[in-house]
């Protein structure tokens, strides 16, 4: 409505003094929700992967885990895996099998300089669990040579002429290294710790590019610690990582799983090449999560608690918090629109008379002041939503100089166009709020004693 | 030119390019403009109107003069569909204005009672033709009876020309000197042509040349057909009338040249 717009533009400094309080509580709500939004996804689908969980086999409460993963409980078998993949809402299932015996691994002397040694924690995924995701050099696949057509024979390295082979000296065997991805976790833990505290060089996700093809030695059956496998005969093998992967171990190194299923049939008995020690369930949709966890348990199956759902929690709780104060700052801006609102209509009594002379009824000045109100909330909040953007926008900014590069979204915000409608309605409503009372007072006046106002 | 105002039956009609009213005021013994019977109005208990009975004739120009505190403003409003509160019985232009609701009421104002006060009550961050131009923001789709709605300003500048300051049309009021004022008032009461004008102490404000004339620009508009009730102090205006009503306490107490 014209009056509208006409009486906005003679007090424009009550409008902008009122849209700026609406704009403040906008950008705060608006910051802190998509704040909330972009870290909680953030957590949950980077970091905790909330559409995913993982089941090992149930524990009775007597029974006293036994170190070494699959301890006295009865691994998962092809078939439960079978019902787990059945499942309605799963998408994949994909079986992981620890180590179950002792190996240690060292290497790194191209890259660092002199050989690090580390006692290798390690478990097999199945490929199939990987596939889509890119390897190289070589594929994350079951490399050893079929049973039957062993490789060609070598005495040294320099007999093997296949390229990207090695000679496995115990066997004089020609063999491709075995494939090996690592986690994320594991990288950005070297960058936060170890790079830092040995002076060496951190690992982009460029860098992390490099590092594939990098090749290290693994004893099977041996650790530092002196412990050997209960069985089997140590011997030595390359592996070469291939990949970063989330689906990688978080600590450790993960093999495909052909190889750990022979390593621990070999170190620790055909019991440990039998089962899997978990399985990661993928859902089709988040929301399933809780009934496929469900299911799994009625397979005789526990959920290892990734901690997702408390860090969920917690990022909500801290989020409403922030909402809160942004409440209380809207709420106080409300506050200042009534009180700006009735001083409009007492100071524009005479006026208020006068439209109703010429034609305005109750109604009409009702809708005219909500209609005031409506323009100062829009103002506000789309320039609060708009400082609420360019704040984001600067604390990313910020965020690219100071947050490692791996864990580190496009955005930590989300401003999904619900929340933009959500806060745009919110400033609209907060402030129909505030001048609801006065608008209400101003037409039930009597147009006889507005006019005789002073 | 200023044309007859719908309240008007003409009588003599000439057809040609236009349509032109030769003999519009050669009204039958119509209904009266204003017909009050038994008015009362209390504020808190204090009777301010004490049944007021009156009646205006389609065309009068009557005076409203009283001691201040009689009423006058009290009965202008009521008449002019602006207070609600009151007993007794009020039709005017053929309406009982205790029959409407507030948006009725607000209709009736809005096109069939130009008000002028003595203080002008024009809005200062409005142009000139902007405050004539204001009854439009509320007209019903019936309100006008010009046929098609065209804009509002153009009306306007038509309303100020009527009035004698067709240039001041882009001015802000705090620019124009009071008769000035008073006439963009007057041209806002006149904007949907009404049939009725209520004027409370129109020249309260001016200064006695400026007075006469507005009380001349009154007389003109009257000549043209408008029914006119100012409320009055001033001995000159109530003698350019033809008709006088004294009001005091509440009660019509005198009544001079009564027309017809
Ligand atoms: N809104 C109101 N509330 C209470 N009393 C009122 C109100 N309006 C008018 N009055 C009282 O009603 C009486 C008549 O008022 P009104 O304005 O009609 O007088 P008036 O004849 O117009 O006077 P003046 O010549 O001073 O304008 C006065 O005593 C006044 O105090
Ligand atoms: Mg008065």
């Amino acid at each position: 409505m014209g009056l509208v717009a006409q009486n906005l533009r003679r007090s424009r400094r009550e409008f902008v003094l009122s849209s700026f309080g609406i704009a403040m509580g906008i950008a705060s709500l608006g910051f802190f929700t998509a704040l909330a939004l972009g870290v909680r996804s953030l957590v949950l689908d980077r970091v905790f992967h909330i559409d995913r969980i993982e089941v090992e086999p149930a524990r009775s409460d007597l029974e006293i885990p036994l170190l070494g993963g699959l301890g006295g409980s009865r691994p998962i078998t092809d078939e439960t895996v079978a019902k787990l993949r059945a499942l309605p809402g799963v998408r994949a299932a994909a079986p992981r099998m620890r180590l179950a015996f002792p190996a240690k691994a060292w290497g790194g002397v191209e890259l660092l300089g002199q050989n690090r040694y580390a006692e290798i924690i390690g478990d097999g995924v199945d490929p199939a669990a990987v596939a889509g995701e890119s390897f190289s050099p070589q594929p994350f696949a079951d490399l050893s040579p079929p049973a039957g057509a062993p490789g060609d024979a070598c005495n040294s390295d320099g007999d093997c002429k296949k390229p990207g082979e090695y000679c496995a000296w115990d066997v004089h065997e020609c063999q491709r290294p075995v494939p090996m991805i690592i986690s994320k976790v594991l990288l950005e833990l070297y960058n936060s710790g170890f790079a830092r505290s040995h002076n060496l060089p951190r690992v982009s996700s460029f860098l992390a590019s490099r590092f594939r093809g990098f090749t290290i030695t693994i004893e099977l059956g041996q650790s530092f610690m002196g412990a050997r496998a209960a069985r089997g005969v140590p011997r030595q093998r390359r592996a070469m990582l291939v990949g970063v992967s989330d689906r990688a171990i978080p600590i450790g190194v993960s093999f495909p799983l052909a190889y750990v299923r022979r390593w621990n049939a070999e170190y620790a008995g055909e019991a440990a090449a039998r089962g899997y020690s978990s399985v990661v369930v993928e859902v089709k949709d988040q929301r399933a999560v809780t009934e496929v966890a469900a299911a799994a348990r009625g397979l005789g199956l526990s959920v290892i608690d990734s901690g997702a759902e408390q860090a969920g929690l917690a990022i909500t709780l801290i989020g409403l918090l922030f909402v809160i104060v942004s409440l209380a700052i809207l709420a106080v801006a409300t506050i200042n629109i009534a009180h700006t609102f009735f001083r409009a209509v007492a100071e524009r009594r005479r006026e208020i008379g006068v439209l109703r002379a010429v034609g305005a009824s109750g109604s009409d000045i009702r809708q005219i002041l909500l209609g005031e109100a409506a323009a100062i909330g829009l103002c506000g909040g789309g320039v609060g939503l708009a400082a609420a953007r360019v704040a984001a926008l600067l604390c990313d900014l910020a965020a690219r100089s100071h947050v490692p590069e791996l864990f580190r979204p496009e955005s930590f915000f989300r401003f999904p166009p619900l929340l933009v409608a959500g806060v745009l309605a919110f400033a609209l409503l907060t402030c129909l709020a505030g001048a609801l009372l006065p608008a209400l007072a101003a037409a039930r006046m009597e147009p006889a004693e507005a006019l005789a106002a002073r | 030119m200023y044309t007859p105002p719908r309240f008007f039956r003409c009588h003599l009609t000439l057809t040609g390019p236009g349509r032109l009213c030769i003999l519009p005021f050669v009204s039958e013994p119509a209904e009266p403009v204003v017909s009050l019977a038994g008015i009362e109005k209390e504020y808190g208990g204090e009777k301010v109107l004490r049944g007021v009975s009156l009646e205006l004739a389609a065309g009068e120009l009557t005076a409203l003069v009283g001691r201040s505190g009689s009423g006058k403003s009290t009965l202008l409003h009521v008449i002019g569909g602006l207070d609600q509160g009151y007993r007794g019985r009020a039709r005017v232009l053929g309406v009982d204005l205790a029959s409407l609701d507030d948006r009725g009421r607000a209709r009736f104002r809005n096109a069939q009672v130009g008000f002028v006060f003595q203080a002008f009550h024009l809005l200062e961050h409005l142009s000139c033709a902007e405050n004539v131009a204001l009854p439009s923001y509320f007209e019903g789709s019936t309100a006008t009876g010009d046929g098609a709605p065209r804009d509002p300003l153009v009306r306007a500048a038509e309303a100020l020309d009527r009035v004698g300051i067709a240039d001041h049309a882009r001015r802000l009021p705090g620019q124009l000197s009071g008769g000035q004022k008073q006439r963009v008032a007057i041209a806002r009461a006149l904007f949907h042509r009404p049939p009725l004008l209520l004027a409370d102490e129109p020249t309260g404000n001016l200064d006695s040349e400026t007075g006469q004339k507005i009380i001349a620009l009154f007389q003109a508009l009257n000549g043209d057909g408008l029914t006119l009730l100012i409320v009055t102090h001033e001995e000159r205006v109530s003698q350019a009338t033809r008709r006088v009503i004294r009001l005091d306490d509440g009660r019509i107490v005198a009544e001079a040249g009564a027309s017809a």
